[in-house]
């Protein structure tokens, strides 16, 4: 085994040589890199071949891959109002197209459930009412000693007893769409019982009313649609391949409109049936877009690349090449890219300036594999 | 004695031999007329081709699924001679060789059958079967639809459905191809998403199209007394009934088609394209004729169809022909006739001069259109068709059928004029006796002739085909002329001729008294006239190193065709633009050209597959008298010099004719075709490029090519079975899937009226990165879900074949060249050396070398072996005729000296020594021997009177000065009018001429001279004092 030991200096010259090695390999390597193919056309033959340039530019936020979307409201704002009490619709405050504050009335009611809940409230408020002032009245009586400890307590257990039971049905009341203001006229005989105004839960613009005026309606039913002051958002279907790569955050562009909309939400798990991942995007500014409006989006792309026309590129060996514009014709370059909508993006082998062929590259990747003439 | 009881015959029965006559040219002008007429003979061997279109696959899987299995069961057809192939995207093309005279119907039926037999393990959605009857000379029209408000849509949709139907019934026309433009068509395009998310599969998609479209009968119905016919419409009239059809979804519920695709007219995907001038894309109509049809009647029909079409077409259209072989095919008619009305007015002027009498030469003369008639009868009843080499055969034969009518009325008027004792004797026995002394060497001589002619009947191949007409043509008018010159001839001469006696004509005084003082010089030194004659053959020997030698001389075709080969990969759109590119500048450059129309890519019957990347550039060139002087010569340097600027694609210049000819004999296109037979495509690839380095070095070398086989781009799809499996996907599925999203899938036919559109799958098309798209493209499972592709299944691009070619069942490569300036024998030798030592062969690789060289190789073999063979026979015959050994042997001497004239001729020239030339020296050996015959039949005429060897020669000689030179004359005069024609066809028939004239001056100068110097020496024991 001992054989097999190599002494340390050994060890280090084989390093040396090794390290020696490399950089020679490295250089001839880069030296090779540099002297680019150059197929040598002069100005009149470019001209009689039909060889077009352009020049690369850095990749822009328009240039990523085109989907359609469409536009959608947005998706955290209740855009119904819904009935708390079954029953008739009496009268519309509201038309489509109002604009309304949160807590505006938009529409009459006349339920016969209110009508019971309001007898339940106003009821459980009187028995409330005269439980308080009994319990005044013993407190008054046991300081006085007239009474024992345990009246003060009965009387003590009746008015919170009463107290609970009116918050219960007021509480009722409340939750199924009665305000407080409401509460008050109703309890000051201002208000009809049995009636009621539906309000607005939201600030917003009235989109539709779904039930017509007489109608009867069950509990919960929705009755106006509301557009939110938030705007529009849109709802896309991306490839699942292509949405794993997106972040929130991220700027879509509408590039037929010259809108942007930012990814708000991105579906965590695909849709077997499409294989598709939802992605909601909240859309930036004014616009005119209307609900349920298809629109023309890109997905946004890494903006440090160069933008290589795909008519540009020829295939060799699973490498691609482009052909520059170069003083004696053109030269051949090898570059690595990736795909950025329609075209590529280049992350090396180019400068911003370069001009590739945009046209006539079948012919001149002919030239350079020996095509010409009379071979 | 037969022959003295036919001339006998005739003489009794004047009239009747008169009448006689006449038939004949009732019935010759008859055949005359009725004659197929065809620029070529038909060259092409039995031959099968199939052509199966297999949409969407790559040339491995077109290979693999059809062109092995198909061969395979055609290996076993009995009389097949060669069977190649062609695999390329989406096309197999097979091609079968017969032997020779295997009936054309029985093969197509063998290969029927066997095909047949396969057909249902093939792949399902292949299309095809055997190709027209056609022969690839077939091509004899071609046309463009021009229209400046219709466009490419619309014009197609024309030449399909109103005028390929009307053209197809002409008689005679196999098929009529159509190229270029767009074919309409129904395109239903889903989206793939919709179809998700309503979870239609693809084959419910297809299933819902194809039961949708078609009206059905029900069936009858007795109603009362009567009955109905039921009658279901389900056709489809509009794009709105394909958006109605009910599509079966995951559901249950189903969905409208247009909910989940897009319905719209659009256009099959293209194979290839037609542009014109440089300027614009066309439409092109291509008629194919059927094998065996006759040309001119064929294209005649066609142009009156086309003319009868003309009004159902819309005011717009124009029917633009660029190639239309009745051209080619009267101007070689025109060119033939043109030389042989001259050859007659010439020899009747040698007649005149020479005998001094005009009854004399009108007597001879009169053999020429009688026995042109009697050829052309026994042309009609052997099948023959009228073309550049059967009549080119007729003008070769022209000034030697006059030969045996000059030798009779020359004996005829000698006989007349003779004085002593005969003149006794009444006129026509005169004439009997005139005519029966010479019959005997006139049979003889054109027996030998026709047996010089015979060994041309035993070539193969391709000049097999092209000289067994002429030789055909040569015996048929060589037997009519014997036949008319011991009947018709003594017939008129007894009528026409005078008893008077007149002297001869001053010229053949002249002659006479100038040849007697020279021949008597030479009898008296025998030694130096034969060391002068040795000298002479010596000289011409030593310049046939000097003399190229090649194939078949190229004939002008008038039209040109460029065929360009770009790279392999360039797209159709692409490659359509570059056409248009060169077209401009030719057009532009070269102001000879009137039109230029390019086929691109394959056309749709598959019958001349081809890549997007190769054209074949038809030039249609402006009539001669419009070009500038020297512009011929020129021509296809300044072609070539436009072409050389188009860097990037290779091309080759060759003519219609020829091309097709090219590609018939060897597969390729090429003066030389040198295949290399191996298993790996890779190897066979780098092996090709190597050679063709090195064939391209050799000098002479011009259009060295070997296609760029390799360099097709792939996108390879492999799926992962395991994945695929688990979902329950089958890899058919996935592949039907990706066909409809690249190439679309045809689902079924619509009839609209007597068109049938196709009605075609087609998803949108891939966009942006290849691999990227397709890895994105999604497969639905069988419960409706849908999965990406690139989840199952890995997408890479790769590179690959552009085709596949095979011959007798191995592939192969092949590397193509023509030669310029050189002889190709030569350079196919150097070549042949050139790759022994640079070309490092692997084991189980080889070379096979083609091409016109293979062809020169094979006719020179055969003649090699046939020439002694006639050569036997002449002397049989001589020996018959002369009863004598040694006199056939003086004869057959004088062969070589004769052929002296005819290789100086070729060497002075700068002829080639061509299978054209080499019949001339076959011609030559013939005319030849029959001086030879001529003169010695003389000799022993004057010896059995008792005179010396000495007296023999000098006056048997001088007395046969007169028909010698004649029968020289006439025949030079005769070939005349081929040296100087220039039309289509003359190349080939101008070195024939050159050798026969330059061998006539040497025979006729050594048949006076060397001849009795020879009877002399041989003779002078036996008649010396």
């Amino acid at each position: 085994m001992t054989g097999f030991i190599t002494p340390a200096p050994v060890h280090r010259l084989i390093g040396l040589l090794l390290f020696a090695t490399a950089i020679v390999i490295s250089s001839t390597a880069s030296a090779t890199d540099s002297a680019e193919e150059i197929i040598t056309l002069d100005h009149h033959e470019l001209e009689q071949l039909d060889i077009r340039f352009a020049a690369v530019r850095a990749v822009q936020a328009g240039d990523g891959t085109r989907l359609s979307a469409t536009v959608v409201n947005a998706p955290d704002f209740s855009d119904t109002v819904i009935v708390g009490f079954s029953g008739q619709l009496q009268q519309w405050h509201v038309r489509p197209g109002d604009r309304l504050e949160a807590g505006d009335p938009v529409a009459r009611l006349s339920s016969e459930t209110l009508l019971q809940h309001q007898q339940d409230w106003l009821d459980a408020l009187s028995r409330e009412q005269l439980a308080s002032s009994a319990l005044t009245r013993e407190q008054t009586l046991h300081e006085a000693g007239v009474i024992a400890a345990q009246r003060l307590e009965q009387a003590e257990a009746a008015a919170i007893l009463a107290a609970q039971q009116e918050r219960t049905a007021r509480q009722r009341l409340l939750q199924s769409g009665q305000s407080m203001a409401q509460l008050q006229a109703l309890r000051e005989g201002e208000a009809t019982p049995g009636e009621y105004e539906l309000l607005a839960n939201r600030s917003g613009q009235v989109a539709r009313q779904l039930v017509s005026a007489g109608s009867y309606l069950q509990a919960g039913e929705a009755v106006l649609s509301l557009r939110g002051e938030e705007g529009s958002w849109l709802m896309l279907r991306i490839p699942a391949r292509q949405g794993q790569t997106l972040n929130l955050g991220q700027t879509l562009h509408l590039p037929d409109i010259g809108q942007q909309a930012e990814i708000a939400t991105i579906d965590l798990s695909v849709d077997p049936m499409s294989q598709t991942l939802t992605v909601m995007a909240r859309l930036a500014g004014d616009h005119a877009l209307l609900p349920g409006q298809r629109v023309s989006v890109t997905l946004p792309v890494d903006t440090q690349t160069l933008l290589v026309p795909s008519q540009a590129v020829v295939r060799e060996s699973g490498q691609a090449l482009v052909f520059v514009r170069h003083s004696e014709g053109v030269a051949v370059r090898a570059v690595t890219l990736l795909p950025v909508g329609m075209h590529y993006g280049a992350s090396n082998g180019l400068v911003a300036g370069d001009e590739v062929v945009v046209r006539g590259a079948a012919l001149l990747r002919g030239m350079q594999l020996g095509l010409g003439g009379e071979e | 004695m037969i022959l003295a009881r036919i001339i006998q015959l005739a003489l009794s029965q004047r009239l009747l031999t008169l009448l006689a006559a006449l038939v004949l040219t009732v019935f010759g002008v008859r055949a005359m007329l009725q004659l197929p007429i065809d620029a070529f003979p038909d060259l092409s061997p039995t031959q099968v081709q199939l052509i199966i279109q297999a949409p969407g696959m790559t040339p491995e899987e077109v290979e693999t699924q059809i062109t092995r299995p198909v061969e395979t069961e055609l290996l076993g057809i009995p009389r097949q001679a060669v069977l190649r192939s062609v695999s390329q995207y989406a096309l197999s093309s097979i091609t079968m060789d017969f032997d020779e005279g295997t009936d054309g119907f029985w093969a197509r039926q063998q290969v029927s059958e066997r095909l047949a037999n396969i057909w249902g393990e093939l792949p399902g959605d292949i299309q095809g079967g055997l190709a027209p009857m056609s022969t690839p000379l077939g091509e004899m029209f071609m046309f463009t639809l021009e229209s400046e408000t219709l466009d490419l849509e619309t014009r197609r949709h024309l030449l399909d459905w109103v005028i390929r139907p009307a053209l197809r019934s002409v008689p005679g026309v196999a098929d009529v191809n159509a190229l270029g433009g767009y074919v309409r068509s129904y395109q239903v395009m889903p989206d793939p998403y919709e179809m998700a998310a309503h979870g239609v599969t693809l084959d419910a998609l297809v299933h819902a199209l194809q039961d949708n479209i078609e009206n059905d009968g029900a069936g009858r119905l007795d109603q009362g007394e009567e009955f109905l016919l039921v009658r279901s419409r389900g056709s489809v009239v509009g794009l709105e009934d394909l958006a109605y059809i009910h599509v079966p979804s995951a559901n249950g519920q189903g969905v409208r088609l247009s909910q989940v695709a897009n319905v719209t007219f659009g256009s099959l995907s293209r194979y290839g394209s037609v542009t014109a001038d440089g300027e614009r894309e066309t439409v092109q109509g291509l008629v194919v004729a059927m094998a065996g049809a006759n040309a001119r009647e064929v294209l005649t029909a066609v142009k009156q169809r086309l003319d009868e079409l003309a009004p159902v077409l819309p005011e717009s259209v124009s029917v633009e022909i660029f190639y239309d072989r009745s051209e080619l095919v009267s101007e070689a008619v025109t060119t033939v006739a043109g030389a042989l009305l001259l050859a007659m007015a010439l020899v009747v002027l040698v007649l005149g001069l020479f005998l001094g009498d005009l009854r004399a030469a009108v007597t001879a003369a009169t053999i020429l259109p009688l026995a042109a008639l009697a050829t052309f009868l026994l042309m009609r009843s052997v099948s023959m068709s009228a073309n550049l080499m059967s009549l080119g055969g007729l003008i070769i034969a022209i000034g030697m059928l006059v030969d045996s009518a000059i030798v009779v009325v020359e004996n005829c008027v000698a006989s007349l004029n003779r004085r002593g004792g005969v003149e006794r004797l009444p006129r026509l026995h005169r004439i009997y006796r005139a005519a029966k002394d010479v019959a005997v060497p006139v049979a003889a001589g054109v027996l030998i002739i026709v047996i010089v002619f015979l060994p041309l009947l035993g070539l193969e191949g391709l000049e097999g085909k092209l000289f067994r007409p002429v030789t055909m043509t040569i015996i048929f008018a060589l037997l009519a002329s014997l036949l008319l010159s011991l009947t018709l001839i003594p017939v008129i001469a007894s009528l026409l001729l005078r008893t008077k006696a007149r002297p001869e004509p001053r010229l053949v005084q002249a002659l006479g008294s100038g040849y007697a003082s020279v021949l008597g010089y030479c009898l008296l030194r025998p030694r130096r006239v034969l060391l002068a004659a040795l000298i002479l053959l010596g000289l011409a020997l030593t310049t046939l190193p000097f003399v190229g030698r090649t194939f078949m001389p190229v004939m002008d075709e008038g039209d040109l065709v460029i065929q360009v080969d770009m790279l392999p990969s360039i797209n159709l759109e692409h490659s359509t633009r570059v056409n248009l590119m060169i077209e401009r500048a030719l057009m532009e450059e070269i102001p000879e050209i009137e039109r230029i129309v390019s086929r691109l890519g394959s056309d749709e019957l598959g019958m001349d597959p081809m890549p997007p990347g190769e054209t074949d550039m038809f030039l249609q060139l402006k009539p001669r008298n419009q070009w500038s002087p020297g512009a011929a010569d020129t021509l296809e340097d300044r072609l070539r010099e436009v072409l050389d600027r188009f860097r990037g694609l290779t091309y080759g210049l060759t003519m219609p004719i020829e091309m097709r000819v090219s590609e018939m004999l060897t597969g390729a296109r090429g003066d030389l075709a040198i295949q290399i037979l191996g298993d790996d495509l890779t190897v066979l690839n780098e092996l090709a490029q190597s050679l063709s380095g090195i064939v391209s070095n050799i000098p002479g070398a011009v259009d060295t090519s070997t296609s760029l086989n390799e360099g097709q781009l792939y996108l390879e799809v492999e799926v992962d079975r395991i994945a695929a499996g688990e979902l329950g996907v089958d890899i058919a599925a996935i592949q039907r899937q990706l066909r409809s999203q690249v190439e679309g899938l045809r689902v079924a036919t619509v009839a609209e009226g007597d068109a049938r559109i196709p009605l075609m799958l087609r998803l949108p098309p891939v966009q942006g990165d290849a691999v990227a798209a397709l890895e994105a493209l999604l497969v639905t499972l069988p419960q409706g879900e849908a999965i990406a592709l690139g989840e199952i299944a890995r997408v890479q691009r790769t590179e690959g074949p552009v085709s596949i070619q095979r011959e007798s069942g191995q592939r192969f490569s092949l590397v193509t060249s023509n030669v310029s300036g050189r002889d190709l024998v030569g350079f196919v030798q150097a070549a042949q050396q050139a790759a022994d030592e640079q070309l490092n062969l692997p084991q189980g690789y080889r070379l096979a070398w083609g091409g016109e060289f293979e062809n020169q190789q094979r006719a020179a073999a055969r003649l090699s072996a046939m020439i002694p063979l006639s050569i036997g026979l002449i002397a049989l015959v001589l020996f018959l005729t002369f009863q004598s050994a040694r006199q056939a042997a003086i004869i057959l001497v004088n062969i070589p000296f004769a052929l002296t004239g005819g290789l100086i001729a070729l060497w002075l020239t700068g002829a080639y020594l061509s299978v054209p030339a080499s019949v001339g020296f076959i011609a030559l050996l013939g005319i030849a021997v029959l001086n030879g015959v001529v003169m010695m039949s003389y000799f022993n005429l004057l010896a059995a009177k008792g005179l010396s060897a000495a007296e023999v020669a000098l006056q048997g000689a001088q007395r046969r000065l007169r028909p010698v030179l004649m029968t020289a004359t006439t025949t030079a005069a005769g070939l005349t009018p081929l040296l100087l024609a220039s039309g289509p066809g003359s190349e080939i028939q101008k070195p024939l001429a050159i050798v026969v004239i330059g061998g006539l001056i040497s025979s006729t100068l050594l048949t006076l001279f060397l001849l009795p110097v020879f009877y002399q020496l041989s003779h002078r024991r036996g008649y010396s004092p």
